[in-house]
């Protein structure tokens, strides 16, 4: 097999801007954190252009690495929300004096691993992928000077990773026993044996994913990590794990016949658990933490079948719930430069007379998490529901419309401390030209994908 | 086949000793022992996997594992470190700061 250079481009541009990163913080004298994170954003950018110019299908690397369509949206997706990230990220850790070059390459690093897990149909090389974006996002997170709870948080996330970790591995050994080879096919006939492969991988990426029996790292590292890197771990790799839970969905999972049973189950607990638990929070950071575990449990009601409708508004759920998320986020940062902001319920109060700009985007992203009709995530709902119902899955359904109508009230709960209550002093923290860029890049395509949504939808569904 | 059965059973008991361990241990460092543990519990089946079906690929795999543990608990000492420094704790029931 000749080395295929066309198909591993966008990796080929993200490993070497890793490296010129790398070598510019070396000289650190004279190149500040900002220039930095620029130079990430456009490392981001070529990489998600350069996806324009790979030609699919192909293979490279003895056929361990394999692109698709798929695997190209996806890697555009991702590419273009990490490039967000990079615009959002420089003043935070400018203000609260951390400026460490390492943040930058660091998250590439974790993208660059995301991506390698999405091409390839070799669970060895899916393995060391989905260890590299992980790996990395225990050093992010930690990566915040002087600051204790980002320790703990990565210490908790990273305890809590290796368990997923031999979770994979020992279901990769499964299911290899049961195929005989490491690239997911279906085997023939049926085989006992796998069914106990699949139910550690589906464990092992409920764990990635923060579904319930397996969330208790979620709301910790969530509040723990700087909070541009809580934006990047809450919206990038959930992409990239729903895009892999896709595939597997379409290859592996059915040789087991009750997975749909499994998967459904962990989807029932996990958006009451997180709807439910999201009530008691009193820090916000914490509210969006089992927020996010809440939706985890409704995109994980749409793998229970291998429908390519249901799958396609899940991941379509997916990238605008990122890109709401990721604006939350920012918000959140641009607040947290306040000195001695906790992101405690009663500082929002009167965020509105306050600062208008920042309150009126949170409420724009907290009515698009609830799924209220001009924004995108009513469509994704649409979707999910529509595909749950059309394949007969009437309790599934049921369900999960009861649980997003729970979810309204502690996005409500928020807005109105926002806009109807009035809070003493002000607040003075500055908004940077990147963190204004992505508030209005998100806020603008959450509405745009809402009012038009076909094109990306019809691309997903028909790369899937 | 009864010997390879055997050696499944001792890496899902090396599994879930570990896993056992991580959840009643305290020390900071104990329990990274213990996910080190239940990644070696992972191994042997992989190893065990191979001599079944005569192949390759999980020795392979079970090298990938390796590595993976060695960063991970590279990274762990590297924090409890950083906690132990900040703030001189060493026991997991210390560090529960993260809580409302």
């Amino acid at each position: 097999m000749v080395f295929n250079i066309n198909a591993v481009l966008p990796e080929l541009i993200l490993s070497a801007g890793i490296l010129l990163i790398f070598f510019l913080d070396l000289i650190k004298e004279r190149i500040n954190l900002s220039i930095l994170s620029l130079v990430g954003f456009i490392v981001c950018i070529l990489s998600a252009l350069s996806t324009f110019h790979v030609r699919y299908p192909a293979s490279a690397f003895f056929n361990g690495f394999k692109v698709g369509s798929a695997e190209l949206v996806a890697k555009m997706l991702i590419y273009l929300v990490t490039s967000l990230v990079f615009l959002a990220l420089y003043d935070f850790y400018k203000r609260k004096g951390s400026e460490y070059g390492e943040t930058i390459y660091i998250i590439l690093t974790s993208a660059l691993g995301l991506s390698f897990m999405l091409s390839s149909t070799n669970l060895a090389i899916i393995f060391v992928g989905l260890e590299l974006s992980s790996i990395s996002l225990y050093i992010a997170i930690a990566l915040y000077r002087k600051e204790y709870f980002s320790k703990e948080g990565a210490y908790k996330y990273l305890v809590m990773g290796a368990i997923s970790t031999s979770m994979f591995a020992i279901g990769t050994a499964f299911v290899y026993l049961a195929i005989g080879t490491m690239n997911i096919t279906s085997p023939q006939g049926f085989n006992p044996i796998i069914s106990l492969g699949i139910s550690f991988l589906i464990f092992a990426l409920a764990l990635k994913i923060s579904s319930v029996p397996f969330h208790f790292w979620t709301p910790d590292a969530y509040a723990g990590a700087p909070t541009p890197v809580t934006a990047y771990i809450a919206t990038v790799p959930k992409i990239g794990y729903y895009f892999l839970l896709a595939k597997l969905t379409l290859l592996l999972f059915p040789s087991f016949k009750e997975w749909y049973i499994l998967v459904g189950v962990l989807a029932v607990i996990t958006m009451f658990y997180g709807n439910i638990t999201a009530y008691a929070q009193k820090s916000v950071k914490r509210l969006f933490a089992y927020s996010s575990i809440a939706h985890a449990g409704y995109f994980l009601t749409a793998f229970t079948s291998t429908d390519k409708f249901l799958m396609t508004s899940a991941l379509f759920y997916v990238f605008v719930y990122s890109l709401a998320t990721l604006g939350v986020f920012t918000i959140l940062s641009i607040l947290e430069k306040e000195d001695g902001w906790k992101n405690n319920f009663e500082e929002f109060k009167g965020l509105f007379y306050k600062r208008p700009f920042l309150a009126v985007n949170l409420a724009l992203f907290l009515f698009a998490l609830i799924g209220i009709p001009p924004m995108a995530m009513f469509v994704g709902k649409l979707g999910i529901f529509i595909g749950l119902v059309s394949k007969e899955m009437w309790i599934l359904g049921f369900l999960f419309a009861i649980a997003s109508l729970i979810s309204a009230g502690y996005y409500l709960k928020l807005i109105v401390y926002m806009f109807l209550e009035r809070g003493e002093g002000e607040i003075k923290a500055p908004v940077s030209v990147g963190e204004m860029l992505t508030l209005n890049t998100c806020s603008l395509l959450t509405l745009i994908f809402g009012i038009y949504p076909k094109p990306l939808f019809d691309i997903i569904l028909r790369s899937i | 086949m009864t010997l390879e059965k055997a050696y499944i059973i001792l890496g899902f008991l090396v599994f879930f000793l570990g896993l056992f361990g991580a959840i009643i241990r305290k020390n900071l460092i104990t329990i990274l022992i213990c996910t080190e543990i239940m990644l070696t519990g992972a191994n042997i089946i992989l190893i065990t996997v191979d001599s079944i079906l005569k192949g390759t690929d999980a020795q392979i795999m079970s090298l990938f594992v390796l590595t993976v543990a060695a960063a991970e608990v590279a990274i762990g000492l590297g924090l409890v470190m950083a906690i132990f420094r900040l703030k001189g704790y060493e026991g997991s029931s210390e560090i529960t700061h993260l809580r409302d």
